[in-house]
């Protein structure tokens, strides 16, 4: 593992670069990883670590990343105004990952809200050569709304009567304050992944019945999780999210898409674009 | 400031964040700070804790090293049969000998929450390099006073209410005893004796080495400012042995105004102890 700090130097971006293992002969194969934001981002710290780790294994350049306000990365969240600068993060993480490992194409790998971001920069970018999402959230609305409510349990259990102070400009959910216009722009978000040309691979908890509709159907492969996930009990806001067996699998379902994006010669800019 | 990655110990396997104050802000002499992992959490903290306490000690003029501990975070585990309290000694020497080598600085303070303090006071007794500790929701030992005080925990409403709403949240599929209880032997060694922590604390004092003790009411085994007394048999003052007790404070700090109250406390603390460091008078500018 090597990190560092990348970007514009008056407002860098952190990262954990995974430099790949084992043989592979073909095209330079990378990938991205964004995480969630917010508490999830801690709770599932480790996992991702793992994940990459294994991921690299398979001669994979592997670049974990903090967008800014998040993490290592510089600023604080109630800085960010809009998601467009987490986009532009994952954008110059992109660049950064291409020009270090001499990648044509990378895959980008999402999990919560990091899935929605990488979703939607895909759309704009050409050299993005597939996407995995995991449990990528599908409906900004409620997925604020549920923030909201557990605020709202763990203000309500709280030891003595709390609240806590928000104005026209910030509010604060689960130990962050964010920016009203950013709670606003996540709020309005429907991810449409048949808007995603890319091939893609979705991981989501099998009890979750979320429609991934996608009109390719040999472009996505879904991995149904049978184990329900506790993203909105306020009593683990705090417990590490855990899953290896799911994580073996998508670490397996990412080798495999690689090698079809080879065999496709979609791993280099002008097989991708045919 | 400026924020660089460190990586130190054998083949560069851990790693850090070191974060240091603009020039003309910097306090010259001054201790480095060394923030521990809490529990399992990598070195960013619960709630981004170690980022603002690092961010703010900057803006003070003061350098903070957030690290994780061997097989934690983003560092690699440490090979060989070592006891996991003697694996924090160990990394943490390692940090703080790389800062002698590449920055001269040769006096530390080292920050703690829950297990991150347990290790600070293992870390502190052993190396007379640290100056100065902030043990926040450390080592506590249940008095008398706790439990007469606990009690009266019971006649308030909202303790029943709570506790009645809790029960009503909890998944009855999960297993509670063996997925969430939790205590403190699971953070700190289950042979700590108060009589040696005592013991040890009195080394710390004879040594000079300066102390902010932070306690939140979310921290089960403590109620009450007064329980350090009761424990320790030490009066807190407010210069070498300082104490706060924080009564709507979550263990973690989750809410911003809890996490700025520590902020500011620990960055007060910094200021008031070690601001004025000038280890060569004669070398000062007047």
């Amino acid at each position: 593992m090597k990190q560092r700090f990348f970007g514009h130097p008056e407002s860098p971006l952190f990262g954990v670069y995974h430099p790949p293992r084992g043989k592979n002969r073909g095209a330079v194969r990378a990938a991205l990883v964004c995480p969630p934001i917010g508490q999830e981002y801690n709770r599932t710290h480790w996992t991702l670590r793992l994940m990459a780790n294994q991921v690299a294994r398979r001669g994979v350049h592997v670049l974990r990343m903090d967008y800014h306000g998040i993490g290592d990365s510089a600023q604080s969240v109630d800085e960010i105004d809009s998601i467009s600068i987490w986009q532009n993060d994952i954008e110059q993480a992109i660049d950064h990952l291409k020009r270090q490992t001499g990648a044509e194409t990378v895959m980008l790998v999402g999990q919560r809200f990091g899935g929605t971001l990488a979703a939607r920069v895909a759309i704009e970018r050409p050299d993005v050569n597939s996407v995995l999402l995991w449990e990528p959230i599908v409906e900004g609305e409620s997925y604020i709304d549920q923030l909201r409510k557990m605020h709202a349990q763990m203000l309500d259990l709280w030891v003595c009567k709390m609240a806590t102070p928000n104005d026209g400009d910030i509010e604060e959910i689960l130990g962050s304050q964010y920016r009203r216009s950013l709670l606003e722009e996540i709020e309005a978000i429907q991810l449409n992944v048949g808007s995603i040309i890319q091939p893609q691979l979705i991981v989501d908890v099998e009890s979750a019945n979320q429609d991934f509709s996608h009109p390719g159907s040999d472009l996505q492969k879904i991995i149904l999780d049978p184990r329900a996930t506790s993203w909105t009990d306020i009593q683990e806001l705090e417990s590490a999210f855990l899953r290896p067996k799911t994580m073996r699998k998508i670490v397996g379902s990412i080798d495999e898409m690689f090698k079809r994006l080879e065999r496709f010669d979609a791993l280099t800019l002008t097989g991708a674009q045919q | 400031m400026n924020e660089s990655v460190c990586n130190f110990g054998k083949n560069g396997g851990l790693f850090g964040i070191l974060t240091t104050p603009d020039e003309d802000v910097k306090v010259e002499g001054a201790p480095v700070a060394l923030i521990l992992n809490a529990g399992i959490v990598h070195r960013v903290g619960p709630f981004r804790v170690h980022v603002d306490i690092a961010r703010q000690l900057a803006k003070q003029g003061f350098s903070t090293l957030r690290l994780d501990l061997s097989g934690l975070g983003d560092s690699q585990p440490r090979t060989g049969k070592i006891e996991i309290e003697d694996r924090a000694v160990l990394d943490v020497t390692d940090a703080m000998d790389f800062l002698e080598n590449e920055t001269g600085a040769s006096e530390f303070a080292l920050l703690g929450l829950c297990s991150g303090a347990y290790n600070a006071h293992r870390v502190a007794v052993k190396d007379e390099r640290i100056v100065g500790a902030v043990f926040m929701d450390g080592i506590v030992f249940r008095t008398l006073g706790f439990f007469f005080r606990s009690q009266l925990r019971y006649l308030r409403p909202r303790f029943w209410r709570n506790a009645i709403k809790r029960r009503w949240l909890q998944d009855p599929e999960r297993n509670d005893s063996e997925d969430r209880s939790l205590d403190e032997s699971e953070f700190f060694g289950g042979d700590l004796s108060k009589d040696s922590i005592v013991r040890e604390l009195k080394q710390l004092m004879h040594r000079e080495v300066q102390m902010l003790f932070l306690y939140t009411d979310g921290y089960d085994d403590i109620c009450g400012r007064s329980q350090f007394k009761e424990m320790y048999g030490l009066r807190p003052d407010n210069g070498q042995l300082q104490v706060e007790y924080y009564p709507k404070s979550e263990h973690t700090f989750r809410l911003i105004e809890n996490r700025k109250a520590a902020c500011d406390r620990i960055s007060g603390w910094f200021v008031d102890r070690f601001g004025s460091n000038v280890k060569n008078p004669e070398n000062a500018i007047m």
